[in-house]
Order: structure tokens, then C-alpha cells, then sequence
């Protein structure tokens, strides 16, 4: 008899403890960790929008803010260890990056349907790079980021729309004393380049990924004209913040994040009323692509909470995580881009701001997504700077730069 | 069967005679647990751990162990070749190639194009990939009796961090050594105002590395807010400087701080030199009608060899494991090296591999390769010590 008993409460707490670890379903009473790269504002922001999520469906969610320094070595550990988050927020690359070190979800493969919706639902530039190159998926956008381009209104009557305009305003802008134009985000390395690449028509990679696509014409014209940018252009090596750059005068037209233009009017104060923000200027082939950044969400392979991990992170791409979200951030000085093209209304960062994000948003492109670029773009940045500093031939240096991406290509891609 | 009973026996006499050992020395041995503990944890077993890891291709993820390697992470460090570079011929023309500016042209143009801007052109050399084998990158070239010579590598990165890293050690040991001993000796009496100068001079020694490079880094900065910039253009200068995205200024500015922040404390030991050194030997070359310079050249110098040997010891290995004061200055989110990688030193090439990269087997390799460097170099020194002592 005794013995008896002591078998069934082996079989009840076998059962209690085998149900507990089967992967979850979302259910009620979970407790969500979110790490968030970034600052705590910024993850103040998202707290108020999971307040809504906890409100209807009864679950909890803790959100840590971590510095973009430490984030992803961070996310590394976790992956190590097994041990940390549910759900981690960062660079967009990392998805691809830990997911195939076996650190993150496959996405797609757990939820195709939901997936085929998000990207249905999204900036097209952005989801394209987090797609990997066998089709998996370790991340779903949460956030955008975009360059834009600042300029003095009260010095420049109508922002340049192309880069011969752009030129021609330059040159009046400097006859009158300015220094020129400034780049700050990517300044001089491969961000900066993939604006004017893709603006000459250029692109990094064949559509494939088979082979690098920079060394052409298109690709010789955009670098011929991002070293004019340096070299008569006035874009200084070391670069200013906008706000100085428009508020002295020396630079009248800045490059920049469309998040810094939440901070000008508190920082300077002189310039209220006298700055714009407006797209990138169009290059030959018409395009006046940007790159575009910005986070993603994925969850931690090792997490115990899957589906719902997985259900916040779809209510972050719905509406109402857009509506509170893109408030709290205004509260805040700052500006929330939802990726949802659908969501763009929301964007809060008055009616200019607005207008000229959602204009550049329908032309952007994010970082390849070819394998070996993550390894070789440090690489790229090296061959474009000796071309932009150190006088390098602009055949040369496409050249090299085609062969260092080819060369990542061979040894890293599969 | 005698024999094979009594080995064991010994043996096993020998064990218990070693145990008992131990047991009557156990305070000892217990007194030893709390440093003996910490150095295993934290130093021992790290240091083999890293040697494993340095013949392994680990990522540091779970899923993914490490994979014996062997020697491969060595071989692609030191991997290097040294080709004669030829001068670059026009393949359809077959004339030779001039660099002029940031283009290359056919040398039946180049009278027009250096009179039409102005400017003068070089012979262009072959593209270096074309020269070297393949995998193998360009680390610098160089002219000796007339021809050109390029070099590889593997990983040209490492290797040129290690040619910064060996120009910021020369100078920075040097420099250091100068200026704490001119230091020393001019602040060597007693004085109130001496020791105030003293203790300002020693400030930067004990002040945080990252804080002070912080202000640094604004005393730099190009803008016209940048402080030095700043008093140029009050006196008159009509354009800034950019100091710290010019492959010029990087290593000087970086030579600078490290002096800056380095002589007080060499200051402090050389003083503790100087006064080890007795007055009666002055005295005595005083009679002896020796001037000033003799009295440094030929008493103060010999007797501060010990110090000057420690100091260049320590110096050299210090000045090689430089870190902070280029990943405050030139570390963002796209590199760590500054323009150009024209700051990157061998450590952080290695904090670069192992902790941005995540190849913690290379990043590992690279350190047993600066340990062994450092090694030697620190031999060298004391073996250069002892023979000036011996002479």
C-alpha cells in the first residue's frame, strides 16, 4: 500500500513538473523580462505601451533598459549561459547574428502565418535585412530609424532635392562664409556611403547574394560624389552634432538620425523656427534612398515563455502599442518610427518632420543581408576612408572593397 | 612476487609520509586558501583556459563548443610575406601609370593633367592583390637602396596595430623615462614649493584613465568648441584642426596623454632613486673638481640604473597593454581603431576580436602571442640591465 501511494505521488509530481516545462502557450499570470538596448527613457516608453498588454491580458511584463554598449555582448552571455531574458530588443543585425549561433527563435518556422502578416505589414527596407539568407527569421521590427536631411530655413529657401541642387546650394551657402554641409550619423564610414550608392543606382550586393554588386559605374559615380561631399562639399572628417552645425551657421545643411530632431528646439533655442528637416536629395537615378536602422525584437531560444513573449511582441506591432508609444516618446523629447507602414500617422514630431520621414520611409534601404558582411564591413569602412583621406584611387578602392566582399562571401557563406 | 608487493608498499610509505607532511604544515596551508583560492579562480585557471581557447575556433555560445584548431590561429596572425612592389602598367596601353591625386592616369597625360591642376604626379604601384598571395593583405610598403618593397599578411589589421602599438611603446617608454627623470631631479630638494609641484605632477596618475581621456577628448575635439582650437582661432588661426580623425594626429595625440598622464608617477620613483643615492659621493666628485654634467653622467645615472630598469619594464609593459584611452577616444559603433585603424593598438585589436567579433579563440590567440612578445621584450631589458651592471 505504502508503496503504492509513493508511486502515484511520483507520477503526480512528474506530471506537475512535465506540464510546468512544456512549451507554453500563451497563457495568463507570465511574467515577460525584455531587454531593451537603449536608454531608460526610451525604455520608460515602452513600459507605458506593455501597461496596455498587461491590462488585457493579465500577464506582467519587466522591461531593463541596457546600454548599446554592453547590449549585445550581454545577449551573447545570455546565449552562452542560457540564462537571461525572454525577449531581446537591439540592432537589427543581431537577430541574424545570434540566431545562427542557435541563441534566438526561428520565427518563421514557429509562426509562419503571423510572420507572412508582419511583413506584409512593414517598411519593406527594413524587413528585407532581417531576413536571413536561408529564409529564417530570428526577429520582428519594433522600431525605425532613418537619415534625414536638416537645413536653415531662414538661409535656404527650398531644401535641395537632387545632388546638382544640392551642389548649388553648397556653393552660395559657402560664398557666403558657411563652412558647408555636415554627415554625422556614419560619418565617413559604409552608413554614409549606402545613401549615395543607392541614390547613384548602386547597390552592395546582387540581388542574389552571389556576388558583390558595388564595383560599376553606379558605384564609381556614388563614391566620386561622396568624396566631393568631403572634399568641396565641406562634410568635415570629424564631424558636428546638427543642432551646433545649423545653430553657428557653419553648416547649414546636416545628414543626421531623424531622432535628433526631437532635442533641437531644447538645446537651441535660437533656432526655433529656423530649421527644417525634408528627404535626402535625389541622386542620377532618381532615387533618393536612405538607410534605414533601427531595432528588432526576437525571443531567447531558451526562454520558457515562447507564445507569450511572442503575443507581446505582436501587440508591439499593433496600433495601439504605435498610438502609446509614439506619445510617450514625445513626452520624452524623443520620436518613435513605428515600422508598420500603416502606423506612420502616429509618428508625433510636428507636421514637417512628419512629412518628410514618411516621404523618405518609401525609399530606404537597410544593411545587407548577405552573409560575411557583418565580418567585412569594418573592412569596407577602411578602403572608403583611404579613398576619402588618404587621396586612394576611386577605381582602386571598388576594387578592393568588391574583393573584400567577395572574399567574406567564400569564407562565410554556406 | 616480494618485488611486487614492496613497490606498492614504498609507495604507498612515500604517501603517507607526504600527507603526514601536510597535515603538521596544515596552518600554513590554510593561512595560503585566501589568496591561493582567488589565484586559481581568477588567474590560473583563466590563463589555461585562454591557452586551449587560443588553439580552438570558439564563438562562446553554448550550442557552438570550441573546435581543436591547432596552430591555425597562429598561422593566420603571423602569416606574413615580403615581395618586391612593381609599378603599375597600363594593361592596354602597356604605359606606365601615374598616380595624380585620387586618380591614376596613363603617363602620356600626365604633362597635361599636372599643368592643367596644378599638381604633381607619382608612379602608381601594382594593386597590392595583385602582387600578393592570395588572403594576403597589404600592412605597408617600403623603399630600401632604390627598390619597393611591399608586406602582407594575413591579418594585415593585427599587424598593423602591432606597428602602432610598437611606435606608441617607443615613444611613450622614452618620453616617460625623459621627462620623470627631469622631473625628478628638478624638484628633488625639499621644498614646499617643490612638493606642491610635485603632488600636481602625480595628480594624473591617480585620476581614472577613462575621465581624464574624456576631457581630453574635448580639449581635441575639431570644432571650434574644441579647446585648443578655440585659443588657435582667438589667436588668429583661420582654420581647426581636426585631431582626432586625421591619420597624422592619432598617435601623437595619444603618445601625449599617455606621457601626460605617465611622467608624474616615474617622477615619484626616480625621486625615491635620487635619494637612495648617498651625498658623500657628490661631495667626493666635488673635490675632485667634477661639474654638474660629469656628476649626472657618471654618479647619478649609474647608481639610477635600477630604477631606470624597472621604470622601462613596467613602462613597456603598461605602454603595451594600452586600452582606455583609445576606446574612449576612437571606439563608436561602427569601429574601434580611429580613422584609418591609424589608433588601433594590439589589445584592443584583441578586445575588437574577442569581445565585438566574438572569436574568442583568435582573441585569445592574439594575447599569447603579446604575453610572449612582452616576455621577451622584459627579458631583453633585465638581461641589458644585468650587463650594464656587470660592466
Amino acid at each position: 500500500m505504502k508503496r503504492k501511494l509513493t508511486l502515484v505521488l511520483v507520477f503526480v509530481v512528474a506530471l506537475s513538473l512535465l506540464l510546468s516545462a512544456a512549451p507554453s502557450s500563451a497563457r495568463e499570470g507570465v511574467e515577460i523580462v525584455v531587454w531593451f538596448t537603449g536608454d531608460d527613457q526610451q525604455a520608460e516608453a515602452l513600459s507605458i505601451a506593455a501597461d496596455i498588454w498587461e491590462a488585457e491580458t493579465g500577464n506582467t511584463v519587466s522591461v531593463e533598459a541596457v546600454g548599446w554598449g554592453d547590449a549585445y555582448a550581454r545577449a551573447l552571455t545570455a546565449t552562452t549561459s542560457g540564462e537571461g531574458a525572454d525577449i531581446l530588443m537591439g540592432g537589427m543585425s543581431w537577430g541574424i547574428s545570434l540566431g545562427e549561433l542557435g541563441g534566438m527563435v526561428n520565427l518563421a518556422e514557429k509562426y509562419p502565418d503571423d510572420i507572412a502578416a508582419i511583413a506584409e505589414a512593414s517598411n519593406p527596407g527594413f524587413y528585407e535585412a532581417i531576413v536571413s539568407r536561408d529564409g529564417s527569421i530570428y526577429g520582428v521590427p519594433y522600431n525605425l530609424d532613418i537619415y534625414l536631411m536638416y537645413y536653415r530655413t531662414d538661409l535656404i529657401e527650398t531644401p535641395p532635392a537632387t545632388w546638382d541642387e544640392l551642389r548649388d546650394t553648397i556653393a552660395a551657402l559657402q560664398a557666403d562664409g558657411a563652412q558647408g554641409m555636415a554627415i554625422v550619423w556614419g560619418n565617413g564610414d559604409w552608413l554614409g556611403f549606402t545613401n549615395v550608392l543607392y541614390q547613384a543606382g548602386g547597390q552592395w550586393y546582387t540581388d542574389d547574394c552571389s556576388a558583390a554588386a558595388v564595383n560599376s559605374d553606379e558605384g564609381l559615380e556614388a563614391l566620386d560624389f561622396y568624396v566631393e561631399m568631403f572634399d568641396s562639399l565641406g562634410a568635415p572628417a570629424e564631424s558636428t552634432d546638427v543642432g551646433t552645425g545649423l545653430s553657428t551657421g557653419d553648416y547649414p545643411i546636416v545628414i543626421d538620425g531623424e531622432w535628433t530632431a526631437s532635442g533641437i528646439d531644447a538645446s537651441f533655442p535660437d533656432l526655433a523656427g529656423k530649421w527644417g528637416v525634408a528627404p535626402l536629395p535625389a541622386g542620377p537615378s532618381g532615387a533618393y534612398t536612405a538607410f534605414i536602422g533601427g531595432k528588432m525584437m526576437g525571443i531567447f531560444s531558451f526562454s520558457d515563455n515562447v507564445d507569450t513573449a511572442f503575443d507581446f511582441m505582436k501587440f508591439l506591432g499593433g496600433e495601439a502599442s504605435a498610438e502609446a508609444q509614439t506619445a510617450a516618446y514625445f513626452e520624452r523629447q524623443n520620436i518613435f518610427v513605428p515600422p508598420q507602414t500603416a502606423w506612420g500617422s502616429y509618428i508625433k514630431g510636428g507636421e514637417v518632420l512628419n512629412e518628410a520621414l514618411n516621404a523618405q520611409l518609401l525609399d530606404a534601404v537597410g544593411p545587407p543581408n548577405c552573409y560575411g558582411w557583418e565580418e567585412v564591413n569594418n573592412d569596407v569602412t577602411l578602403q572608403l576612408q583611404a579613398a576619402l583621406f588618404e587621396d586612394q584611387d576611386l577605381e582602386d578602392t571598388l576594387y578592393e572593397i568588391e574583393a573584400i566582399m567577395n572574399d567574406g562571401l567564400e569564407e562565410f557563406g554556406k | 612476487m616480494t618485488s611486487m608487493t614492496s613497490a606498492p608498499a614504498a609507495w604507498s610509505i612515500q604517501l603517507r609520509k607526504g600527507l603526514h607532511r601536510i597535515w603538521k604544515a596544515q596552518t600554513s596551508y590554510i593561512m595560503l586558501l585566501p589568496f591561493l583560492v582567488p589565484f586559481m579562480i581568477f588567474v590560473a585557471i583563466p590563463i589555461v583556459s585562454s591557452a586551449y581557447l587560443s588553439l580552438t575556433e570558439y564563438r562562446g555560445v553554448k550550442n557552438n563548443p570550441p573546435v581543436y584548431v591547432g596552430f591555425d590561429n597562429f598561422t593566420e596572425l603571423l602569416s606574413v610575406e615580403v615581395k618586391e612592389f612593381p609599378y603599375r602598367v597600363d594593361e592596354d596601353t602597356g604605359e606606365s601609370v601615374y598616380r595624380c591625386g585620387r586618380k591614376n592616369i596613363v603617363e602620356s597625360e600626365v604633362a597635361a593633367y599636372e599643368a592643367e591642376n596644378d599638381e604633381s604626379c607619382e608612379r602608381a604601384f601594382a594593386r597590392p592583390r595583385e602582387v600578393l598571395s592570395d588572403g594576403y593583405q597589404e600592412v605597408n610598403h617600403y623603399t630600401i637602396f632604390g627598390k619597393t618593397y611591399i608586406i602582407g599578411a594575413r591579418d594585415a589589421r593585427f599587424w598593423h596595430a602591432l606597428q602602432n602599438t610598437t611606435t606608441y611603446v617607443i615613444a611613450v617608454v622614452i618620453l616617460n623615462v625623459i621627462f620623470g627623470m627631469g622631473l625628478a631631479l628638478a624638484l628633488q630638494k625639499q621644498t614646499f614649493f617643490n612638493m606642491t609641484l610635485r603632488t600636481i605632477f602625480f595628480l594624473p596618475s591617480v585620476t581614472s584613465t577613462v575621465a581624464v581621456t574624456v576631457v581630453w577628448s574635448w580639449i581635441f575635439r575639431g570644432q571650434d568648441y574644441g579647446l585648443i582650437n578655440a585659443v588657435r582661432n582667438a589667436l588668429g588661426a583661420d582654420s581647426t584642426i581636426i585631431f582626432l580623425r586625421n591619420v597624422d594626429w592619432t598617435l601623437p595625440v595619444l603618445i601625449m596623454l599617455a606621457v601626460w598622464g605617465g611622467m608624474g608617477y616615474n617622477m615619484i620613483l626616480f625621486l625615491a632613486g635620487l635619494q637612495n643615492i648617498s651625498q658623500d659621493i657628490y661631495e667626493a666628485a666635488s673635490i675632485d673638481g667634477a661639474n654638474t654634467r660629469q656628476k649626472f653622467r657618471f654618479i647619478t645615472l649609474p647608481l639610477l640604473r635600477p630604477t631606470l630598469l624597472f621604470v622601462t619594464v613596467t613602462g613597456t609593459i603598461g605602454a603595451f597593454q594600452v586600452f582606455e584611452s583609445i576606446y574612449v577616444l576612437f571606439t563608436d559603433a561602427e569601429g574601434v581603431g580611429g580613422i584609418l585603424d591609424s589608433g588601433l593598438s594590439s589589445v584592443v585589436y584583441l578586445y575588437d576580436q574577442g569581445f565585438r567579433q566574438f572569436n574568442l579563440g583568435y582573441a585569445s590567440a592574439i594575447a599569447w602571442i603579446l604575453f610572449f612578445i612582452i616576455f621577451v621584450l622584459t627579458l631583453i631589458n633585465l638581461r641589458a640591465g644585468r650587463t650594464r651592471e656587470e660592466a
